[in-house]
């Protein structure tokens, strides 16, 4: 794979990085009870993002999960991202299906493994993914001290801030996902 | 052409040649507002940006899909630009007080409470310094460190051995190697271990104090000589331009008639008032002209409104001055121009015990029917 060029972004999904999400991302919150799905970062009303993620994950993969105590095959969505800022290194990304606990949302899995670093300072983060019309997928933060100056390109700009600004209660975050070639856009607020 | 100020200029050119920068000032004369625009120059200092039409992803830009093209995509750093050759530029920011540990500037060990774990462990902290210097000495980058209230902490502790690693001749070198100038300083790595790093030359550093607050440590010379000195004065021009005022050639009359009239009256007034205390007390004491700017930006619409702006302003002035002459009421009643036929400050000689004691009388009340005379009468 040869350096990355100047490329069209197609589509993008985003969720913020709450303050007990940061941990996901350093391997450090599986220590609960509630298992390995911590280090996951979940997207709902997975009817809402399904579209726009089988869009961005070529690959599919069956793989065998425990549902209700009974083993079933699922399909997982696969990829290849490269993180922002490291370079053209590619890292392996799946994107699965609701688990029967939680039957509306769908999981970034095992997040820990891409050696991302959360800013710490400039506000509030989220998480970007994004597809770019040379068949690849980056993965970057934008931070809320960047959204304010206007530092994005002023549709992406306007879209994640907008929606980062709406009314939510604050243990909720900001998630929604732009199509830039469908013209589709959703934004999760405190109505679902 | 770019939209930054000529003061924002000079900064970025200084920090290019130097380094560090120290910029000096009275309060509320733009310290803060200065710095947010070096940061910002230093970001996105480039012209002939041109904005995509569609979102892209451009590789070289210091944001991913950003507003608008950095230098490696067409576009030219602004002369003033300091590691210009370098598109990603991150400022770090660091205010210091009195609680400031060298944790929190270079590195050090902080507690970590666990509540699942049986003991109290410790996790090693990397402070803004390190931070800043480890993000220049990435590939392609270049970092701005901001520091404000310098002297508000114990600047020279925090930057202890680093101190000497800060001058801009024993710096790594432009590839970040080592030159036979170049000064190391310890540093905690994540395994607790002592090792020795060096600043990259594309590190900079600017730092704001205000002199004239008491310094939580002195800043002794050899601190000081690490930094280029830029001043920051109060501007009256800026005041003027923002908040309409007549100007200074323009006669002021006995009753006003335009809201200007009153807004001049009392920048006047303010700037009497900033020569006597650089006359009593030294320059560093004086009151900037953001004393005007922080409510209101633009100019007053009325004349009633003009008066309220004016009591406002004049309040906070006689505010400063009680606090920069305080124990002095000699100082305090010759900067407010205490007269014994004046009717608004007067300094009377009163008798207390078998001692004759010096109180300034102050005007009982300051209103719309008295604040333009007043400040006319400062100004004189």
């Amino acid at each position: 794979m040869g350096e990355s060029e100047v490329a069209k972004v197609l589509r993008l999904v985003f969720r913020e990085v709450l303050p007990g999400d940061r941990r996901k991302f350093i391997a450090q919150s599986a220590d609960s009870p509630s298992g390995g799905g911590a280090r996951d970062f979940r997207f709902s009303p997975y009817d809402r993002f399904e579209d726009v993620f089988e869009l961005m994950f070529p690959g599919r993969e069956t793989k065998t999960r425990r549902r209700n105590g009974h083993d079933v095959d699922i399909e997982i969505y696969t990829g290849r991202v490269s993180i922002w800022g490291r370079g053209e290194t590619l890292l392996p990304l799946e994107f699965e299906p609701p688990t029967s606990a939680r039957p509306n949302e769908g999981r970034l899995t095992r997040l820990n493994h891409l050696g991302l670093v959360v800013p710490t300072e400039a506000g509030r983060v989220l998480l970007v993914l994004y597809e770019t019309d040379d068949n690849r997928l980056w993965m970057a933060f934008a931070t809320e001290e960047s959204l304010q100056a206007r530092q994005w390109h002023r549709v992406v700009n306007d879209f994640l801030l907008s929606c980062l600004e709406r009314d939510r209660p604050a243990n909720h975050a900001a998630q929604g996902f732009l199509d830039l070639v469908t013209g589709k856009q959703y934004c999760k607020s405190s109505g679902g | 052409m770019t939209n930054y100020s000529q003061e924002c200029l000079q900064i970025l050119e200084l920090l290019k040649d130097r380094k560090n920068v120290l910029m000096m000032g009275p309060p509320a004369s733009g310290k803060t507002r200065l710095m947010s625009e070096v940061a910002d120059a230093f970001q996105n200092g480039f012209i002939a940006q041109s904005t995509p039409k569609s979102p892209q992803h451009i590789p070289d830009a210091t944001i991913p899909i950003p507003a608008q093209a950095p230098s490696g995509a067409g576009t030219t750093p602004i002369p003033q630009l300091p590691s210009p050759d370098r598109t990603q530029r991150r400022v770090f920011k660091i205010v210091f007080n009195a609680n400031s540990k060298p944790r929190d500037f270079l590195s050090g060990l902080v507690p970590e409470v666990r509540p699942d774990a049986a003991s109290t462990t410790f996790r090693v902290a990397e402070g803004k310094l390190i931070q800043a210097n480890k993000f220049a000495l990435e590939p392609d980058s270049a970092a701005l460190l901001i520091i404000d209230e310098l002297n508000r902490g114990p600047a020279v502790q925090l930057f202890g051995d680093a101190l000497v690693a800060l001058e801009a001749d024993k710096r790594l070198d432009e590839n970040n190697q080592p030159l036979p100038t170049t000064w190391t300083f310890d540093v905690l790595n994540q395994h607790g271990v002592t090792e020795p790093m060096a600043l990259s030359t594309h590190v900079y550093v600017l730092a704001a104090m205000n002199q004239a607050d008491v310094s939580v440590e002195p800043l002794d010379v050899a601190f000081i000589r690490r930094w280029e000195p830029f001043r920051v004065k109060p501007n009256s021009e800026i005041a003027r331009q923002l908040l309409g005022a007549a100007g200074e050639d323009a006669s002021l009359p006995e009753i006003p008639t335009t809201p200007g009239e009153v807004v001049e009256a009392a920048i006047r007034a303010w700037i009497r008032v900033n020569n006597h205390i650089e006359t009593g007390r030294g320059e560093e004491f004086q009151l900037g002209h953001g004393v005007f700017l922080t409510r209101n930006t633009a100019p007053p619409p009325t004349l009633e409104q003009a008066l309220d702006f004016a009591i406002a302003w004049w309040n906070a002035i006689v505010a400063h001055v009680d606090e920069v002459f305080f124990g002095d009421v000699f100082g305090m009643a010759a900067t407010l121009r205490a007269d014994p036929d004046s009717a608004f400050y007067r300094l009377e000689s009163v008798a207390f015990g078998q001692d004759q004691r010096q109180v300034l009388r102050r005007p009982v009340i300051i209103d719309r029917s008295n604040i333009y005379s007043l400040l006319r009468w400062i100004a004189g």
